[in-house]
């Protein structure tokens, strides 16, 4: 009989195939039960990779998060053990932080029933976790967010460079979050180092919102206090109607020339 | 006993004459290129390593898929992201564990992308959400790390679950 390792093995090929369905979690676990299966992966962690990759939530912010730890960088494809072991963790530590906040928030915000129109949630209540897109939105804003805890002043200020002006609006909902983020501990040091990053946000958002839709920055996370959202309103998907109004600056003089959606919204969807 | 029109013969390790329809063998790539070169088979075809149970299986999976579309190249993001499985082939992969290996061995051998990935995913589904231990029992794997190995690793692994 063919078993994965002994006198009548399956070939190696094979094998790759096997660990390029499993999930990260699930390949860790097979690569622990023999050798054979260890060398394997380690062998060919690169070429597994490419399959494994699918399944990390938010892989391509869970891969800056992993080359601002100084792990594996961004567009290298010479993965390894090591840094599957650390995007595992870092997925783990996001998945703790979701339990956590849909424990704390998710089944508390009151969704004012005058904004809202009973398509969403299809006339339903609203459910009481976070459904797929927000965790998405969640798992991206808080691997974002925890890279920003991560860099020197310079680094961060290139980094808002990058991002889209709606994630600049979730990232900044991060500041509130009220748990440890990343490798964050309790200690005035992390206030502190919370209140600089929610300043430099503030003022890079009323920069960039003046600068794309000459008028000034309109809060959205403030709009959360009627909706008892503790402070999270971006990412909820009752509140994208209203949020993309925002970010697109929808009442904008038709005369002037018009904003690219791909440059303030997105360029992928929150189901990526 | 040699091929007429369009069916073949395939003969399998097990010396066991079977006929398959050519359009159903050419699922498989390696008697596809070969018909290709040869132009018209008119011998038997030998499938070494495939005894005949497991080539019957193989041609059963081959005849429900041949009107699948060919498999697409090598573009790892069009490739289905799930580990889900039709119906029709959950019931064909309902084989015990050794039969399950055989196949996508075959599949591997002749070069059949579709039920070779349906062997993995199958195999995927067996694996996923067991710890190491269960992965062992359920696949008879025998432990070969030194004691100091195995602790390593589980330092590893608990200290990715965040443990």
């Amino acid at each position: 009989m063919h078993t994965f390792s002994g006198p009548n093995p399956i070939p190696t090929e094979v094998i790759i195939n096997i660990f390029g369905e499993l999930s990260l979690p699930d390949a860790l676990h097979l690569a622990a039960t023999c050798r054979r299966l260890r060398q394997v992966l380690s062998e060919h962690t690169p070429t597994i990779y490419k399959r494994l990759r699918r399944k990390i939530p938010c892989e391509r912010y869970a891969r800056v998060l992993l080359a601002d730890q100084g792990g594996l960088a961004l567009y290298s494809s010479s993965v390894t053990i090591r840094d599957l072991l650390r995007l595992r963790r870092n997925s783990r530590m996001v998945e703790k932080a979701i339990e956590l906040f849909d424990r704390d928030i998710t089944p508390n915000i009151r969704i004012p029933l005058t904004s809202i129109d009973d398509e969403f949630y299809g006339g339903k209540p609203r459910p009481l976790h976070l459904l797929p897109s927000e965790r998405h939105r969640f798992t991206r804003s808080y691997y974002q967010f925890w890279s920003l805890l991560l860099l020197d002043r310079p680094s961060r200020q290139q980094r808002y460079q990058r991002m889209l002006l709606k994630h600049l609006y979730m990232v900044y909902e991060m500041v509130d979050l009220n748990q440890l983020i990343g490798d964050e501990l309790v200690s005035s040091f992390a206030d502190e180092k919370r209140c600089e990053l929610s300043q430099e946000l503030t003022d890079y958002l009323h920069y960039l919102y003046y600068d794309i839709h000459g008028v000034d920055y309109i809060n959205f996370s403030g709009h959360s206090i009627s909706m008892r959202t503790r402070g999270h309103a971006a990412i909820w998907d009752h509140c994208q109607p209203d949020f993309k109004k925002i970010v697109c600056y929808q009442w904008r003089d038709p005369e002037k020339k018009p904003v690219k959606e791909e440059e303030v919204w997105e360029h992928t969807t929150d189901e990526e | 006993m040699a091929a007429s029109g369009n069916l073949l013969t395939f003969v399998s390790a097990d010396n066991v004459h079977i006929e398959v329809e050519r359009d159903v063998a050419e699922r498989s790539l390696l008697i596809k290129n070969m018909l290709e070169d040869l132009g018209e088979a008119t011998e038997d075809i030998p499938i070494p390593n495939v005894n005949e149970p497991v080539l019957r299986k193989v041609i059963e999976w081959c005849r429900h898929h041949k009107n699948d579309p060919p498999a697409s190249t090598e573009d790892e993001d069009s490739r289905r992201k799930t580990t889900d499985i039709d119906e029709w082939d959950q019931k064909f992969t309902q084989v015990d564990q050794e039969m399950l290996f055989e196949i996508i061995l075959a599949a591997n051998y002749l070069d059949i992308k579709g039920l070779l990935d349906v062997g993995c995913k199958t195999v995927a589904n067996m694996i996923k959400g067991k710890s190491p231990e269960e992965i062992r029992k359920t696949f008879n794997i025998q432990n070969d790390f030194t004691p100091e190995e195995e602790d390593q690793i589980r330092r590893e692994n608990e200290w990715a679950e965040d443990r």
